[in-house]
């Protein structure tokens, strides 16, 4: 076996650094008299030591406080010869063991996710993200007046989304900036302006939907709506975590924080739902024709319809 | 024409009268009081005014007028007066204030929910009686209101028989006189002192409303039938308005409804001599898309209970075209003038149960609708319902017309059955 690297990375995160493996070995820990000095508050002082030998790279686990796992075992104040592409892990830590002479893994290569390939292109295609969020939203605004074209309000309506946009990147990039993490202000605003577009795309569409296929046009906009709310949430509230903060399970983090919030708001719904409003319900549906998919009923059909409803009342409630 | 010769000897030995008693009211250094006064003085014995007391606090929580019909005690009022101890016997008791200033217990005897009526009888009779007048007033002539007015005292107010009000659905005096609060349920009476009518409500300056007397005699009738005895108050209550609503609508049914323009459609005016109509269109320059409306009501309601009235008709149409705007525009300028109307009394969930809804596509008279039907339960009433009604035509690109139609206090039957008259009224006539 030829020489070694040891690849450093933190578990959430991007940043990645490499160290050779010295013929004496290399001592790693959170300890100044380490020759690899990992500031991870998991770390013991001296965690492990790397000791190449005789061509074998041997793994001597120097403190047991916290767990240390090499390729998902773990392994406790032993020796363990590890080859190229084992990994160990530790707290916010994982170390790859590389070979020297061999390339790089793609596995492990630093442009892995497709929107850092994108290099130096993420700039303009989040602005041009944003824009499109802005002309979509100005559009439907536009489709709903039913006087000339107010340009004005229409290019108010886009730059309102662009700027929540905005706000939400910059939000996001300056936490993963205080928290010393790495903060791309371009993912986050990608990010968001999606998040627009499919929100106010996607209730567009879904009033389209509902409108051609639902009897209660109503009901059907409030379930899916909802879904898709709790659904948009959760995708941005994670991706924003997983790509900001340092927290061990994202993922799980933002799926508990949105499905408590919309839980709360769907008992909030159903607690209203038996709420007395002295007048009738609003609300109602109506698209251009060409969206309509159900048949209409005849008067009959219709009349009976009425009568299931006068049946269907609830009891009022007596004292 | 003149009075002639025995007219005018009349009228001079009358002047001679006057004079007389200008000569010993002088004396006195008064003026005279006139039939205002006399009326006043003589009937006042068998006017009280009536008081709903809350028993929880002992204090009134309605206060009203009233007067005595028969020897034995029966007091008229209206049903608005009492509504509350009607509902709820159990939180309130009725009285009036004795001449010794004594409260003395008046009990319910019946109602005439429709046409606001109560009769009441009385623990101990008043000393007077009021007598009911047979005869028609004539147009103009003077008439004489009495009860107590904001709990200030006993007044009488003078003014003049206007006939009935045109095209109310239930008959009503028009007094051009003052009434005001706590005048509710005390008498108007013609110049010989007999009652021609029962306070009720006021419309503005000088207009007022008065319940007339024949429906106090028809209720007097019924609330003496041994019959009767045995039907609760909210029995009673709803099987009046019931009735009510029944012939009211059976009749709007029955009618041949007219027809007119709006826009490229055809729809009913207004219906009977009950139901106005007022136009509603408007022209605004900055938009794509002209508007004609038309709404059209009867705003005669039943007083119930507080929140609770019946009886509501309304119903409008508002027809719109463009060239201008493309399909999926013109749909949704459609899409916002498609709603329910608020048109309903604002209520609680104690008298009204909850509006359910029911929204689909309707062919009628061959236009295509979407149409959404709301209906609600009254608690007390059983079998009596509000329904909302609100239709968009979904069959032409650059015309649409919006139709509403709210009924207030009506059975399912009749509500059906007006639904698809109305449905059946719209018409395209390009």
């Amino acid at each position: 076996m030829g020489a070694l690297m040891l690849r450093l990375s933190a578990r959430h995160g991007r940043g990645v650094e490499f160290h050779r493996i010295a013929p004496e070995g290399l001592s790693v820990g959170r300890g100044l008299g380490n020759a690899l000095i990992v500031s991870d508050p998991y770390l013991g002082a001296e965690q492990f030591r790397l000791q190449p030998d005789d061509g074998t790279l041997w793994l001597e686990v120097l403190d047991c406080t916290n767990p240390l796992r090499v390729n998902g075992m773990v392994r406790a104040q032993e020796r363990v010869a590890l080859r190229a592409g084992d990994r160990i892990e530790i707290g916010r830590s994982v170390f790859t063991v590389l070979d020297a002479a061999a390339p790089l893994p793609p596995a492990l290569s630093l442009a892995a996710s497709p929107w850092e390939r994108l290099g130096l292109w993420r700039a303009p295609i989040a602005l041009m993200l944003l824009l499109l969020a802005g002309v979509v939203v100005g559009g439907i605004d536009f489709l709903k007046s039913t006087g000339a074209p107010q340009w004005d309000e229409l290019a108010l309506a886009g730059l309102t989304i662009c700027s929540m946009a905005l706000g939400w990147a910059a939000f996001w990039s300056a936490l993963a900036g205080l928290l010393g993490l790495h903060a791309d202000f371009w993912v986050h605003l990608a990010l968001a302006a999606i998040t627009g577009l499919l929100w106010f795309g996607g209730m567009e569409a879904l009033t389209y939907v509902a409108y051609a296929l639902a009897a209660d046009a109503e009901g059907f906009l409030a379930a899916a709506g909802w879904l898709m709310g709790a659904a948009l949430m959760y995708l941005l509230l994670s991706s924003a975590l997983s790509l900001s903060t340092p927290l061990r399970h994202p993922v799980l983090a933002a799926l508990a924080a949105t499905a408590g919030a919309y839980a709360l708001m769907g008992l909030q719904d159903v607690a209203e739902r038996d709420d007395f409003v002295a007048q009738p319900q609003p609300y109602t549906v109506l698209r251009a024709p060409f969206a309509r998919l159900r048949p209409a009923l005849d008067y009959p059909a219709f009349e009976a319809e009425v009568g299931e409803l006068f049946a269907g009342l609830p009891e009022a409630e007596e004292d | 024409m003149s009075l002639g010769p025995a007219a005018a000897r009349v009228g001079h030995l009358l002047r001679l009268l006057a004079l007389v008693c200008c000569a010993t009211g002088a004396a006195q250094a008064r003026a005279e009081p006139g039939r205002a006064g006399e009326l006043f003085a003589a009937l006042r014995p068998a006017v009280v005014q009536v008081r709903v007391i809350d028993l929880a606090s002992g204090d009134k929580a309605v206060l009203g007028s009233g007067f005595q019909i028969s020897a034995d005690g029966l007091v008229a009022t209206n049903f608005h007066v009492v509504a509350e101890a009607v509902h709820e016997p159990g939180r309130y008791r009725i009285e009036y204030p004795g001449e010794d200033g004594a409260a003395v217990a008046l009990h319910l005897l019946d109602v005439d929910v429709v046409h606001d009526l109560a009769i009441l009888r009385a623990a101990t009779p008043l000393p007077g009686v009021l007598a009911q007048a047979s005869s028609e007033l004539s147009q103009g002539e003077r008439i004489f209101s009495m009860g107590n007015p904001l709990d200030l005292a006993m007044t009488i107010v003078e003014g003049n028989y206007n006939g009935f009000v045109a095209g109310a659905r239930y008959r009503k005096i028009l007094f051009s006189g003052s009434l005001n609060s706590g005048m509710s349920g005390g008498p108007a009476l013609n110049q010989r002192g007999e009652v021609v009518g029962i306070n009720v409500s006021h419309g503005g300056e000088q207009i007022s409303f008065l319940v007339p007397v024949s429906y106090l005699a028809a209720l007097q009738k019924k609330a003496l039938d041994p019959g009767r005895a045995g039907k609760d108050m909210a029995a009673r209550i709803t099987e009046a308005l019931l009735a009510d609503q029944d012939g009211y609508f059976g009749a709007l049914l029955a009618e041949t409804w007219s027809s007119q323009p709006l826009g490229h459609f055809r729809v009913p005016g207004s219906l009977g001599n009950t139901v106005q109509c007022w136009g509603a269109s408007d022209e605004i320059d900055e938009e794509l898309f002209a508007h004609i409306g038309q709404e059209c009501g009867s705003d005669d309601t039943v007083f119930v209970g507080e929140g609770v009235e019946t009886g509501g008709l309304r119903y409008s149409f508002h027809a719109y075209s463009s060239e201008d705007l493309g399909l999926v525009r013109f749909y949704s300028l459609l899409d916002g003038q498609y709603a329910h109307s608020e048109w309903f009394a604002d209520t609680d969930a104690e008298q009204m149960g909850n509006f359910d809804c029911r929204e689909d596509f309707l062919t009628g008279q061959g236009i295509e609708w979407r149409v959404s039907v709301c209906a609600r339960r009254y608690t007390e009433l059983p079998g009596i319902f509000d329904m909302s009604v609100a239709m968009v035509t979904t069959s032409y690109a650059q015309e649409g017309l919006v139709a509403n139609l709210a009924l207030n206090g009506v059975s399912e039957p009749r509500a059906r059955e007006f639904l698809r008259r109305f449905v059946e009224s719209v018409s395209w006539a390009p």
